[in-house]
């Protein structure tokens, strides 16, 4: 939970208790699921077809958090603090949480 | 802030007059992920696209001008922006589009419009209120959509949510409070 950066855990808290948040969309509208197309193969077919969410209050922010069944996960940030979609990692307990 | 935003070829004119009750800036975050906003339009290219910054730039001005962000004859409009670069809580800017502009690559250079070179993330309103135009960074694309302001049941409810929460900064509250005084 300590590797867990502030604002994503406060995004994870978010989507956790609140069924109305909302699922990020696409540009064309569709909602916008995880490809893993950056991810490890293994971690692909573990996480690809995960919802992606991020949050309000900030239009640059790269948070993000994505969610399969009752497992979440966070994205990691690069060196350029940009997403990056090749690091995800379980978010801690998300599963107690559901 | 001024200069920052001047490297992208938006030319800072003052800060939005305080008798206007725009949405706030943070709301607009996720207006372009809330189901049912209408009056969607959008550009997007792919993020290995060897021509991202002049499809997306063209993207952006098509999905601006034709969406009424702004007049041509008169290319003003607000954009999200922090007074200070401590600053918690975004302001919406008055801008004038100026020539040359380059709101994908400069905007994300100097971390006014985006996180990186080509990796945008931007809010934009028209002078109205009723506009809004988003720069965003997707897994595999980046893309400008445009949404007529949202003020269905369901947004506002939302809205309302995130006033309420403890967690958030209390300015951002303030203003959510502001902005949905004009509903009641």
């Amino acid at each position: 939970m300590y590797d867990v950066p502030k604002d994503t855990q406060h995004l994870a808290g978010n989507v956790l208790n609140n069924p109305n948040y909302p699922q990020r969309r696409n540009p064309d509208g569709t909602l916008d699921f995880l490809t893993g197309n950056d991810l490890p193969h293994h971690l692909q077919s573990y996480w690809q077809g995960a919802r992606i969410y991020s949050p309000a209050g900030d239009p640059l922010s790269q948070v993000r958090v994505v969610q399969k069944g009752d497992v979440l996960g966070w994205v990691g940030r690069d060196s350029n603090g940009v997403h990056n979609y090749g690091k995800i990692t379980r978010y801690p307990f998300s599963k107690w949480f559901t | 802030m001024a200069d920052r935003l001047a490297a992208t070829g938006l030319a800072f004119q003052n800060w939005h007059e305080k008798d206007r009750n725009y949405i706030p800036v943070g709301l607009t975050a996720l207006s372009i992920h809330f189901p049912d906003v209408p009056g969607r339009m959008y550009s997007s290219v792919a993020n290995d696209d060897p021509d991202i910054l002049e499809k997306a730039n063209v993207g952006w001005y098509r999905t601006a001008r034709d969406g009424n962000l702004f007049e041509s004859a008169d290319p003003r409009f607000l954009v999200g922006a922090k007074p200070t670069t401590d600053a918690r809580v975004w302001q919406w800017a008055v801008v004038r589009l100026t020539e040359p502009w380059d709101i994908m690559g400069a905007g994300g250079r100097t971390g006014t419009l985006g996180v990186a070179w080509c990796r945008p993330g931007f809010a934009m309103l028209s002078l109205d209120g009723e506009v809004i135009v988003r720069g965003d960074t997707w897994e595999n694309e980046i893309g400008t959509v445009r949404v007529r302001t949202p003020r269905h049941r369901e947004f506002l409810d939302f809205a309302r949510t995130i006033a309420d929460d403890p967690s958030e900064p209390p300015a951002f509250r303030t203003e959510i409070k502001t902005w949905l005084q004009t509903f009641e």
